[in-house]
C-alpha cells in the first residue's frame, strides 16, 4: 500500500500549485494599493459569501425553530405541572367526596332515609349519655330547634322522646329507661294492647323490654311484632318497637301475662337518630 | 471529480468557520474548520490533494478575511503536503490521529501565518490558539470521516 502511494506521488502538481499560489499572492500584492479588490479576494468573496449568507439564513431559521420548540416545551411543562396539581387536588376531593358519600349513606341507613330523599323528620347526633342505675337518657343535637315531646327513632325502631329541649339540643328518655312507658299493641289484625316498659333484669346483658298490662285473654306469641298504639297521644301509632321473644304467664295468676320484647333499636350503639315532630 | 468535491466541501468549510454560531463559541473562539478539512483531505487522499486543499482553503479563507494570502498559502499548503506525505507511514489513517494532527497543526499554522502577519499583541493570540487547537480537534473527527468517505466513494484506489 505504501509503495503504491510512493510510486504514484509526483511533485509536478505540487510545484504547479505553488506557482499558482505565488501568482495569486503577487496579484493580491499588486492590487493592495488600488481601490478595487484583488482578483483572489473577488473570487473568494463570490464563491464563499453566497454560501455564507445561506448558512446564516438557515441558522436563523433553525434558531427560531429551536427557540419556539423550547419555549413551547417550557409552556407545556408548566401546563403539565399545573394539570398534575389539579389532578392531585381532584383526587383528594374525590376521596373526600367518597368518604362523605359513605358517611352519608351509613347515616341514612341508620336514620331510615331512603336514597330518593323522601324522608320525614330531621337528623340528630347523640352527643352525650347520662345513664344511672335505672335512668337511660341521651343528649342529642339536631340541625333545627327541638321541642319537648319530639319522637326519636332510628331506621329500625323507636328510641324514645325528648323530655327537655334547649335550642337544638335535647334530652331523650329511652325506651329502656325504668320510668318510661309506651302504649303498644301487637301488630296483627285485632292485636292486643298493652304497655311496654323496660325490663333490665330480663336479658343476659341484653337490653330488653316487656309488654304487660295485656288483657287476660291476650293472644301473644313468640315472634309477634310490637308497635306503638298511639293511645294517650304521647307517641304516634305504628312506630316499630320490637319483637316478642318469650311470653310468661304468672303461676299464681293466669291472667297476668308478660311478653318480653327485644327492641329493634340498638340502644348500645346510638349515634345518629331521627327526630319527628308530632304530626309529621 | 475528487478535487471538485474537495473544493465544494472547502467552500462549505470556510462558510461554516465564518458563520460559527455564537452560542457554540468557547471563550469567544470557534474551531479552525479549514485546518481540520485540509488535514482530512491530506490524510485521506494524499499530499497532492492535501496541497490542493491547502491552496483552495488558503485562497477562500484568506480572500474572505482580507488577509495576506502568502502566509496562508505557505501554512495551509505545507500542512496538506506534510500530512499527505506522512500518511500511512508516520500517521495512521485513523480518526483519532486526525484529531491529534489538528491539535498540533492548529498552533503551527497560526504560527506560520503570524510570521507573515504579526498580531498586535501576542497574548490574545496565544490564548486564542490554545482554545482553538482542542476545539478544532473535536470537529476534526466528523470532518475527517466525511472526507474519507467522499474519497473512498469517488476514488477508492486512494
Amino acid at each position: 500500500m505504501r509503495s503504491t502511494r510512493t510510486a504514484q506521488f509526483r511533485w509536478e502538481p505540487i510545484l504547479l500549485m505553488v506557482a499558482v499560489a505565488i501568482a495569486l499572492t503577487v496579484l493580491q500584492h499588486r492590487a493592495s494599493g488600488g481601490r478595487t479588490a484583488s482578483f483572489p479576494v473577488r473570487i473568494a468573496s463570490r464563491v464563499v459569501l453566497p454560501v455564507q449568507s445561506a448558512m446564516v439564513a438557515g441558522g436563523d431559521i433553525l434558531s427560531r425553530m429551536t427557540t419556539a420548540a423550547f419555549s413551547d416545551r417550557a409552556a407545556l411543562l408548566a401546563e403539565n405541572e399545573e394539570l398534575r396539581r389539579r389532578v392531585a387536588e381532584a383526587e383528594a376531593d374525590k376521596l373526600a367526596m367518597l368518604t362523605y358519600y359513605h358517611q352519608n349513606r351509613a347515616m341514612k341507613e341508620k336514620l331510615g332515609w331512603d336514597a330518593t330523599g323522601q324522608f320525614d323528620g330531621t337528623a340528630a347526633r347523640v352527643i352525650d349519655w347520662s345513664s344511672g342505675p335505672s335512668r337511660r337518657q341521651v343528649t342529642i343535637e339536631a340541625n333545627r330547634e327541638l321541642e319537648r315531646g319530639n319522637i326519636v327513632r332510628t331506621a329500625r325502631g323507636l328510641v324514645g322522646r325528648v323530655i327537655e329541649a334547649q335550642g337544638r339540643r335535647g334530652v331523650v328518655v329511652l325506651l329502656i329507661d325504668a320510668e318510661h312507658a309506651v302504649a303498644a299493641r301487637i301488630l296483627r289484625a285485632g292485636g292486643d294492647h298493652g304497655i311496654v316498659y323496660a325490663a333490665p333484669d330480663a336479658g343476659r346483658g341484653e337490653q330488653m323490654l316487656m309488654l304487660s298490662k295485656l288483657p287476660t285473654n291476650a293472644d301473644v306469641r313468640q315472634g309477634d311484632r310490637v308497635v306503638s298504639s298511639g293511645l294517650g297521644g304521647v307517641y304516634p301509632p305504628d312506630l316499630p318497637i320490637g319483637v316478642v321473644v318469650s311470653v310468661e304467664r304468672s303461676p299464681v295468676n293466669a291472667a297476668s301475662i308478660v311478653a318480653y320484647v327485644r327492641p329493634y333499636a340498638d340502644f348500645e350503639h346510638l349515634d345518629y337518630v331521627r327526630v319527628i315532630r308530632r304530626g309529621e | 471529480m475528487l478535487y471538485v468535491a474537495h473544493s465544494i466541501l472547502l467552500v462549505i468549510a470556510v462558510a461554516i468557520e465564518r458563520t460559527w454560531p455564537g452560542w457554540l463559541l468557547v471563550q469567544g473562539q470557534g474551531p479552525e474548520v479549514v485546518v481540520a478539512a485540509i488535514v482530512g483531505i491530506a490524510l485521506s487522499a494524499g499530499p497532492v490533494a492535501g496541497c490542493f486543499g491547502g491552496l483552495v482553503g488558503a485562497l477562500l479563507l484568506g480572500g474572505v478575511e482580507g488577509a495576506w494570502l502568502g502566509g496562508a498559502f505557505v501554512a495551509y499548503m505545507s500542512l496538506g503536503v506534510i500530512v499527505g506525505l506522512m500518511r500511512g507511514s508516520l500517521l495512521a489513517e485513523r480518526v483519532l490521529v486526525a484529531c491529534l494532527i489538528v491539535v498540533v497543526a492548529t498552533p503551527l499554522v497560526e504560527l506560520v501565518r503570524m510570521l507573515f502577519a504579526a498580531p498586535p499583541s501576542p497574548t490574545p493570540w496565544l490564548v486564542r490558539v490554545l482554545v482553538e487547537a482542542p476545539y478544532s480537534a473535536l470537529v476534526a473527527a466528523p470532518i475527517y470521516a466525511g472526507f474519507r468517505a467522499i474519497t473512498n466513494l469517488l476514488e477508492p484506489e486512494h
